[in-house]
Formats: structure tokens, sequence, C-alpha cells
């Protein structure tokens, strides 16, 4: 589902504050800061710290 | 004990009887509640602990609704009335009130309908609620309120760890006091239900 920029604008990551950002190709939303990245599921972002995976890379929280 | 799990856990096995046996009790006040708000033209309002959308249909349509709960059984419910009974545009979002996926300053217009009850950590979520809030944002949360009769108040605290215990909501709070303590002003407080148990508490954020 494409997030409104109006609503990108205010969303923060509930763990660290950082800038959110869409990711297009898997559709998920990812925090800038500490790279959690936040699921969609049926058009519903959720924004739920124990719900949000971290990349492979890097350790879980 | 209430905790985030058992709330999470209760409301979402819930969610397709919460209408059924809240909505006649609940739904009481709702309209006037956001008639108190008053968000002007254009308007994003927030409304924390959206549930099934209970309010949904009572906004004007010519603002913006965001609504967020922690349960998503509840929100697949908002969504449906989101789409149906709705006369504004309304987003959804999966999010806990204790810790809100919201930059500071974000909102001018908040609602919470029967929703710091069912909190473990009132205070944070108050907290948070400021920290979204911009400042001179108007505020209207719909509540419980102990009983100030004495003998309302102890059936009260009979039932008050029973309702816990299921994770249905918590009743032991001083809303206004808590309110007060982070700097709320202008608090309105008048009653909603037949009994005198809900009322609407309305105030500004601190400019």
């Amino acid at each position: 589902m494409p997030i409104k920029k109006e609503l990108l604008d205010i969303l923060a990551c509930p763990a660290c504050r950082g800038k959110i950002v869409h990711d297009d190709e898997k559709d998920t939303l990812n925090c800038c800061e500490c790279k959690r990245s936040y699921p969609i599921r049926d058009d519903i972002p959720v924004m739920l710290i124990e719900e949000a995976t971290m990349p492979d890379n890097l350790d879980k929280p | 004990m209430i905790t985030s799990h058992s709330i999470k856990q209760t409301y979402n096995r819930f969610s397709s009887l919460y209408d059924l046996i809240f909505k006649p009790y609940l739904d009481f006040g709702r309209e006037r509640a956001i008639k108190q708000l008053a968000p002007k033209s254009g308007a994003r309002v927030l409304e924390i602990g959206v549930g099934t959308g209970l309010s949904l249909e009572y906004y004007p349509s010519n603002v913006e609704v965001l609504g967020f709960d922690y349960s998503y059984g509840m929100l697949k419910k908002s969504k449906i009335k989101a789409r149906n009974l709705s006369h504004c545009p309304v987003n959804l979002m999966q999010m806990d009130a204790q810790n809100l996926a919201f930059a500071d300053n974000s909102f001018d217009y908040l609602l919470g309908a029967y929703v710091l009850t069912v909190i473990p950590d009132p205070d944070k979520a108050v907290r948070e609620l400021f920290r979204v809030a911009r400042p001179g944002a108007k505020v209207v949360i719909m509540n419980y309120i102990r009983s100030r009769n004495k003998l309302m108040g102890l059936i009260e605290d009979i039932f008050h760890p029973v309702f816990a215990s299921i994770g249905l909501f918590t009743l032991n709070h001083d809303l206004p006091g808590l309110l007060k303590q982070h700097g709320a002003q202008d608090i309105r407080i008048e009653p909603t239900s037949l009994l005198n148990l809900h009322f609407i508490v309305s105030f500004t954020v601190p400019a």
C-alpha cells in the first residue's frame, strides 16, 4: 500500500524516534536510525517494537 | 495483573463480541465527545485506541482520522467501519499507546475513548500523548473515573481485580490528577453514562 507522504512525515520509530521511510520493494516501514523494519499487514502498518525485525547483519534488538 | 500481552490476547479474542456487548453502553457520548473536540476543517485527528471503530461514524466529513489500536483483531473491525460508516478519510495503524510511533508535536486534536483504563502504564501513555500533541492541542478523553460515591467506590474496588485478572480493564486510576501532573490546562469533566461512571474529560495541552 502506498503510504501517504504526510503520514510518513509524522511517523517516528517507536523504539528510537528515528525517521521512518517506506521500503517500496518489501512494503515495510523502516527506521533510518536503528534499522528496525516494521511490517504492513492488510494495509495496516504494525508499528510495534516487538513485531519489528532487524536486518540479518545486525543483532536482534 | 494487566499486561500488554493479556490485553492483546483478550481483545483479539473478544473483537467480534465487543460491539455487541459494549456498543449500547459505550457508544453513548462518543458523538458528544467529538462535538466537544470540534476539529476544524482539514484537521487530522489522532484517535488513541480506535478499537472496533465505534467513533468513526461521528467524525465530520471535513477532517481526517488517524486511528491506532494495540489489538489487530479490533483494527480489522475498524477497517470495515472505516469503509462502510465513516464520512471522512480514515488511516489505521497498530501501535502501543506507551510507545507512540509519531514525531513530537504532530497533532492538534486527539481523542481517546475508554482506553486509558486498559493501558498497563497510564502515566507513560499520558506522557506520550503530550509529546505527540502540538502545544495548544485539544484533547478529549472518555473514561471511567472512580466513583466519589462511597458505596459505588466500594463495589468498584471489589470488582476491579476480577476485570483486571481477565485483562479487560483496570479501574483504579485518578485520571484528572494524572492529567494535572502533566500540566493539562482548562480541564473540563462531564458525566456521560446513566450511572455517572463514565466521563468526557477535555483539556488543552500547554502552549
